[in-house]
């Protein structure tokens, strides 16, 4: 973990994806330091004095990719008193203050298959990691399974076309719990993920590395599923949260 | 901080450079009568308010300043992390201690595994591999360089040899050439002990960013301080996470001072034998230490970082000097000499008196000594002899006669920035009247 370190961020623009989701672009005051894909920052509202204690936070996973850190972007949805705060007050030109890198959710620099698993804002630091590999030109498998509520919650329909024009070995399989249209060419299945498709597959299933991250019920669920279908615990990696 | 606390700050800076003015500055040098010292802390009024300006924050342990020195100083090495500790040799202990780690599963150091070291020099360098339960395999230095020849530790390397924990002796590197290509060939962990070397490069590149995993002391006398201090360097952060673990009571938890669930899972995890959910920090993954630094030290770290480079040249410069001064004696004594493919910033400029010169040397450094220029030895001479040392289990390559030669006829003098050019004259002038009558 490269050493951690506090600075303000300039809030550049805000994004509202729904009543409850927004997207935060943070220019960063001070040299940002390194992270990786599918590391995580501290978000605080109030003012940090660097001679005192660092103020209430919250942890974002960082959905841009290392090469670009000119900017740091987050995602979140609204799930308490802090994150309602933050969906309401936040406007952009905002000074604020973040700390990072923190977390070890990493990815492969190079991996014969790597399978991600996303409900909802759960996407995140897969977006780090595929913006990463877009601009490193991975050669990896990757297959993205992304499970969202309603299509309102189907965030990154442009990016992921990137990625599948950009990236050859990318694959996406999109789950609406509904069943309605994510947006136009994109594929939808109705209900919650199902990785019954990608295990069934005759090959590839066992040096596929499966990351998860979403809602904790999702992640348990889908990782049992994984252990009673054969796959060893060490190629099943979660980014869990309280 | 609101404005008038700013403006007492600014009122009692202004007080500190006084007080910096009238009890440190425009000392003048008294040949004969001001020591020359072998090294010691070299600071102007900046570090003081550095200093203060940290005690008003009043945070006391690793803050602002330590996060900001952690950040200036990996980003100097070119390393994802630089881990502040409570001195260079705690800085050696996590090291050593980060390469135990079950974390690393088969590639973990385990209790009888060797690590090659050399005979001579400090003991902290050797106190972790012992501490440990690994075994030290010993190996000669050669005079002049101090540091040990490419064929002695091709030579030592054995089935169970898993590590090498080599310091860049007194500044000047070791063969890195030779230790990568030992690394590279049997699979082995690189610990460069870099605490007397901050500056010294080796085809250019700074020592301490070679190794898996390196240390930097700051104490007085190296080429920062911070009074107490040291630092542990690494671009792997999988053992930057173990050494901040070694560091920090051994805890699983990575939050800084006053921090709370920086990991966001506090209470999610579950991990050794420990209920599901139990408070992350006081969950322990290591049997470790409590060596963290203060931020009085760092904010002190912090004023001396922005004066590295012209440290470094005044090390440099000082050598010369000394050097070009003392070559006509070279027929009694042994000078210094920079490894090859490196530019030492000197910690020290050693010297060895030649077995037939006709004095001792602790003939010349009594004379020295008498007449206010500090000399040392180099540290612990050879260590298998330090009482210490004398029973602990370890393999020795060959008879470490130059080991032995160094306890007894070497020491160093000093080339810090706190030397000026007049101080060098007076050394160089009192090693002519030593020679006149030797």
């Amino acid at each position: 973990m490269p050493t951690p370190a506090k600075l303000p961020v300039k809030v550049e623009s805000v994004i509202r994806h729904t009543d409850s989701v927004k997207t935060f672009i943070l220019q960063p005051l001070k040299p940002c330091p390194r992270f990786k894909p599918g590391q995580f920052l501290h978000f605080a509202l109030e003012t940090y004095d660097p001679g005192g204690f660092w103020p209430e936070s919250r942890v974002f996973s960082i959905a841009n990719s290392p090469t670009r850190r000119g900017s740091l972007r987050i995602t979140f949805a609204v799930k308490g008193k802090f994150t309602r705060r933050m969906y309401e007050e936040v406007k952009a030109g905002d000074t604020r203050w973040v700390k990072l890198p923190y977390g070890s959710f990493f990815f492969p620099d190079e991996a014969p298959e790597v399978v991600l698993v996303a409900g909802g804002t759960g996407i995140t630091p897969f977006l780090s990691y595929l913006e990463h590999a877009l601009d490193t030109g991975s050669k990896s498998r990757i297959s993205l399974i992304y499970g969202v509520r309603s299509p309102e919650y189907f965030l990154f329909g442009p990016f992921l076309e990137e990625c599948r024009r950009g990236l050859a070995g990318f694959r996406s399989r999109v789950f609406v719990e509904d069943g309605r249209p994510a947006g136009e060419g994109i594929e939808v299945t109705k209900g919650i993920i199902s990785l019954d498709e990608m295990l069934k597959r005759p090959a590839g299933k066992a040096e596929a590395l499966y990351f998860l991250s979403g809602p904790l019920a999702m992640i348990r669920g889908l990782r049992k599923i994984l252990l009673e279908a054969g796959i060893a615990a060490e190629a099943i990696r979660v980014d869990e949260w309280e | 901080m609101d404005e008038r606390e700013k403006k007492l700050r600014e009122e009692i800076f202004a007080r500190v450079e006084e007080i910096y003015r009238l009890r440190f500055a425009g000392k003048n040098f008294e040949p004969g009568k001001t020591p020359v010292r072998y090294a010691g802390r070299y600071f102007d009024q900046r570090e003081m308010i550095s200093l203060v300006d940290s005690a008003l924050d009043f945070w006391l342990t690793a803050g602002r300043y330590a996060e900001e020195f952690e950040m200036r100083f990996a980003s100097l090495f070119e390393l994802s992390d630089a881990i502040l500790v409570n001195s260079g040799s705690s800085a050696n202990l996590v090291a050593l201690s980060a390469l135990t780690s079950s974390r690393l599963g088969e590639r973990r150091l385990k209790p009888g595994d060797e690590v090659i070291t050399a005979a001579s020099g400090f003991p902290s360098t050797l106190g972790p591999i012992v501490q440990n339960g690994l075994v030290p395999v010993f190996v000669d230095v050669e005079p002049g360089t101090y540091n040990v020849p490419a064929e002695d530790l091709r030579a030592a390397v054995g089935p169970k040899t898993r590590a090498i924990f080599l310091a860049h002796t007194l500044g000047n590197p070791y063969d890195l050439d030779c230790v990568l290509e030992l690394q590279k060939k049997h699979g082995l962990w690189v610990i460069e002990d870099n605490c007397d070397a901050l500056g010294s490069r080796y085809r250019g590149r700074l020592t301490g960013s070679f190794g898996n995993i390196s240390t930097v002391s700051f104490y007085p006398a190296h080429h920062i301080t911070m009074g107490e201090g040291g630092c542990v360097l690494t671009d792997d952060e999988t053992l930057a996470l173990i050494a901040r673990s070694f560091r920090d009571w051994g805890r699983d938890c990575y939050c800084g001072p006053g921090e709370n669930n920086t990991c966001g899972k506090r209470f999610t995890q579950q991990l050794g034998a420990l209920p599901q959910g139990y408070d992350h920090k006081y969950v322990y993954s290591h049997i470790g230490y409590n060596l963290k630094v203060t931020d009085m030290q760092a904010a002190v770290g912090v004023a001396q970082l922005d004066k590295l480079p012209r440290f470094i040249e005044h090390r440099k410069e000082n050598f010369r000097e000394l050097y070009a001064g003392l070559k006509g004696f070279e027929d009694r004594l042994i000078l210094p000499e920079a490894t090859a493919n490196s530019d030492p910033a000197w910690f020290g400029f050693p010297i060895s008196v030649r077995k037939k010169a006709g004095f001792s040397r602790n003939d010349i450094t009594a004379f020295l000594e008498e007449n206010g220029i500090e000399t040392r030895n180099l540290f612990g001479g050879n260590l298998t002899r330090q009482p210490a040392f004398l029973d602990i289990p370890c393999r020795k390559v060959g008879g470490l006669e130059n080991s032995d030669f160094i306890m007894n006829c070497t020491f160093f003098i000093g080339v810090y920035p706190g030397i000026d050019k007049p101080q060098i004259d007076y050394v160089l002038d009192s090693f002519n009247k030593f020679f006149q009558n030797h």
